[in-house]
């Protein structure tokens, strides 16, 4: 399964792709929503794993434009807040949300939960 | 309680809890990055223990570097959280405008997504007598009106400095404001600090009285 990974901070979303990797996963990450958008303009993924709160191109409005790009795409949504207006982005269709931090098992369950919908 | 102490009680609520939630989000990314970057260094050495890949001690230690600048940020996150939380300790005294920039930078970093501040803060400031909760506030709502109205370049420069009256808090490289400043609520702020808002040419000016009116009463 390939898997796009975008979060602002960098050394969380590059560390989390490699632990993904070790796991089987083929996992491409970057910091920006525009960068992620040039990566899916150049390539398919089954699923994407998204930030919320994002300078510039933000979680919410990347889905929305990645899934006009690849209707097939999958998303799962990573967040700090865990207020109840993260909550809604998870009745998106095809959507979940994890609350930062993570555990990388319950992250491997969601992929496949979502994947599996 | 009069109608201007009841507003700013509501506000300072309200004020104090989009501080904790910003904060609490800085913070969960912290944690966040040093969770993933430890699991990281340990699924590493075991892999590397179990000879399924070539020892790289170059990138153990740029991983263990980054779990302690993590702790630094966080660090600098919780000690500007605790000067925050303890500027309602005494209602009015005496600060330093440089100290409370600096704190109210650090902590509103979370709502300047995509945008950078450039700090022109020298070492100490201007001291002025004021209610530091309320000046942090105003702050607060001036800095994200800058934020929403910054220019192409999405640099917004922060400079404090003394005046005849007091002290100054400018606010430049601002774009075409199309809102209008201050809000009622700042500009409630303003009138029982003393503060005198001036909005003009991609700048807003905040003037800081070396002593905050006596007469309202703030509840």
């Amino acid at each position: 399964m390939k898997v796009l990974l975008v979060d602002d901070e960098k050394e969380f979303v590059s560390a989390l792709a490699e632990r993904l990797s070790f796991r089987g996963v083929d996992a491409h990450w970057t910091a920006s929503g525009e960068e992620a958008l040039r990566m899916a303009k150049d390539g398919r993924y089954d699923l994407a794993v998204l930030d919320v709160k994002m300078p510039g191109l933000g979680g919410i409005e990347l889905r929305k434009r990645l899934h006009e790009m690849q209707p097939g795409m999958r998303f799962i949504f990573l967040t700090g807040h865990g207020s109840q207006e993260d909550f809604k982005v998870g009745s998106e269709e095809a959507s979940f949300y994890l609350a930062k931090p993570l555990k990388i098992e319950a992250l491997m369950e969601k992929i496949r939960e979502t994947l599996n919908r | 309680m009069t109608g201007t102490a009841k507003t700013l009680a509501a506000e300072g609520l309200a004020f104090f809890g989009r501080m904790n939630a910003a904060i609490s989000h800085d913070m969960k990314n912290v944690l966040a990055i040093i969770n993933e970057t430890a699991s990281l260094l340990d699924e590493l050495m075991e892999l590397q223990q179990d000879g399924q890949m070539e020892p790289n001690p170059d990138k153990l230690r740029t991983l263990s570097r980054r779990i302690v600048q993590q702790v630094e940020r966080g660090q600098n996150v919780i000690t500007n959280m605790n000067a925050f939380a303890h500027s309602i300790d005494v209602p009015v005294r005496e600060v330093d405008l440089v100290r409370v920039m600096n704190v109210m930078a650090v902590l509103s970093r979370h709502f300047a997504t995509g945008k950078t501040l450039d700090l022109d803060l020298p070492n100490e400031g201007p001291r002025v007598t004021t209610h530091p909760f309320f000046l942090n506030d105003l702050i607060h709502h001036t800095l994200n009106f800058a934020i929403a109205a910054a220019g192409p370049g999405k640099r917004i420069g922060v400079a404090v400095k003394a005046s005849d009256e007091g002290g100054e808090i400018v606010f430049s490289g601002l774009a075409k404001i199309e809102r209008t400043f201050p809000s009622e609520i700042a500009a409630t702020l303003a009138q029982v600090l003393g503060v005198e808002i001036v909005v003009d040419a991609g700048l807003i000016r905040l003037t800081v009285p070396a002593k905050m009116p006596a007469e309202i009463e703030l509840g």
